[in-house]
């Protein structure tokens, strides 16, 4: 399933992509690396912020970000609802500002409301880091350490300390890609780097178009 | 031979229209007819009796800049080219706006109103989900790359009522009322779309349906879902 943030896209495709998220366990019988369930809980239990926000930090250390739906049982996947009181709990502004102080780079996350079946959901949805890995700044006892770098594992899907060397490969790459890129795109702006090879696309498209005859 | 008159034929009632290729235009890509055989024979897909595309070789014409090929027979009517730039293009006809009414709900009673064709629901899943099996044999043999752009277009539809075998027959209120053609575009990177190219075949064939005002609640998403499986697995007739 393509990942890409359902605020960017039309309210339709929006919802339909959303409710993929709580249906996919359920068709498929597993979570994947990107996606990550969880049963009805409510943000002003510490150990729901020690966990959401493990799973956060860890779903921005991966390629792609991911997506963590909430009222969906992760052992059946079957989407049993959150109660209301617990869906309300989950207030973007609230989350955020608590993240922040928790994380740091800041987390880039968007927090979805809906109804499925006639049950209330909520489908986290999380970008993945722009310039550096996410780390632990500041501990919760018992739930998040600090110092800490949290990644959803290649082998096991579940959010936790990065623990692998294959974890740490990926993550440094990514990190290196970006930081790659970044510099590149400077180097062109600085005209290091000719643009000479590069094809504008809607050159392309006239190709393709040139080439039906009107087809 | 000349393939105006067949495209003409098929363009007069409801029509698929399908267009995939790399976003990065390079004429090299295919050189010769026998690569672009060799690709065809590779990346043909049968799920369900009659392949995506229909393609013959020995039917099929080479003039220096693409491959053609057709058929004409019965409801199956189609018109191909696959250029040297690795573009593929479409044309082929929906199948129910060409069989006969009676043929076509054989056995039913009551028959649905009389209009200008009959879409069936399971059919466009079907073929979306071809469209783009097909797509993916064509990237992984490389000529999508870097980027793959699918474009799908059901044509003509207006007044096409959308049909399904269930239990349920639908018979009033699903007619599409377009004059537009009802299309769908994407570009993915080629190295993904098999990753993801079941799950957008859904996606788009359920945009495609919601023309004909019917959106499909997550229950109705989930038959399909599984009608898709059972078609990829070569189960439809089965239980």
């Amino acid at each position: 399933m393509e990942r890409i943030m359902t605020t960017d896209l039309p309210e339709f495709d929006r919802q339909v992509r959303l409710h993929r998220y709580i249906t996919y366990g359920r068709e498929r019988g597993h979570e994947e690396r990107w996606l990550e369930y969880k049963s009805t809980m409510n943000w002003k239990d510490n150990a729901t912020k020690g966990k959401i926000g493990k799973a956060i930090a860890a779903m921005s250390n991966i390629e792609n970000g991911g997506v963590i739906a909430v009222g969906v049982n992760p052992q059946t996947y079957e989407p049993d609802g959150m109660a209301s009181e617990d869906a309300a709990s989950f207030d973007q502004d609230t989350m955020s500002e608590w993240l922040n102080d928790k994380l740091e780079p800041e987390a880039q996350f968007h927090v979805n409301h809906l109804w499925f079946e006639g049950k209330q959901f909520v489908v986290i949805e999380v970008q993945e880091f722009t310039d550096v890995p996410l780390i632990c700044r500041r501990p919760l006892p018992g739930q998040l350490k600090e110092g800490a770098i949290y990644i959803r594992g290649k082998g096991k899907y579940e959010s936790a300390q990065i623990a692998t060397q294959s974890d740490m490969r990926d993550l440094i790459r990514l990190a290196t890609d970006k930081a790659l890129a970044k510099e590149i795109a400077r180097l062109r702006k600085l005209g290091l780097i000719p643009l000479v090879e590069e094809r504008p696309w809607v050159e392309h498209e006239r190709m393709f178009e040139e080439e039906r005859e009107g087809l | 031979m000349n393939y105006a008159g067949l495209l003409q034929e098929i363009k007069s009632r409801a029509y698929w229209r399908v267009e995939i290729r790399s976003t990065e235009y390079d004429s090299s890509r295919l050189p010769n007819r026998a690569a672009m055989t060799a690709l065809l024979r590779a990346v043909v897909v049968s799920f369900r009796g009659w392949p995506y595309p229909y393609f013959e070789p020995n039917e099929s014409r080479y003039n220096g800049k693409w491959l053609e090929g057709h058929i004409n027979w019965e409801a199956y009517k189609e018109y191909w080219r696959l250029y040297e730039s690795s573009q593929w293009l479409h044309y082929f006809a929906a199948h129910g706006v060409w069989l006969p009414k009676d043929k076509l709900f054989s056995g039913r009673s009551p028959k649905p109103p009389d209009h200008a064709g009959y879409i069936h629901v399971r059919d466009t899943l079907y073929t979306v989900t071809e469209v783009f099996r097909f797509a993916i044999g064509l990237a992984e043999r490389g000529v999508l790359d870097p980027v793959a752009h699918l474009s799908i277009s059901l044509c003509n539809t207006r007044d096409c009522m959308l049909y399904e075998d269930f239990e349920r027959l639908f018979f009033y209120n699903y007619v599409s009322e377009s004059d537009q053609p009802i299309s769908q575009e994407w570009n993915v990177p080629a190295s993904e779309l098999r990753a993801v190219a079941d799950e957008k075949a859904l996606e788009m064939a359920t945009k495609i349906l919601s023309v004909f005002n019917w959106t499909p609640d997550e229950g109705q998403v989930r038959i399909l879902a599984d009608d898709q499986r059972k078609l990829l697995e070569r189960k439809l007739f089965t239980s």
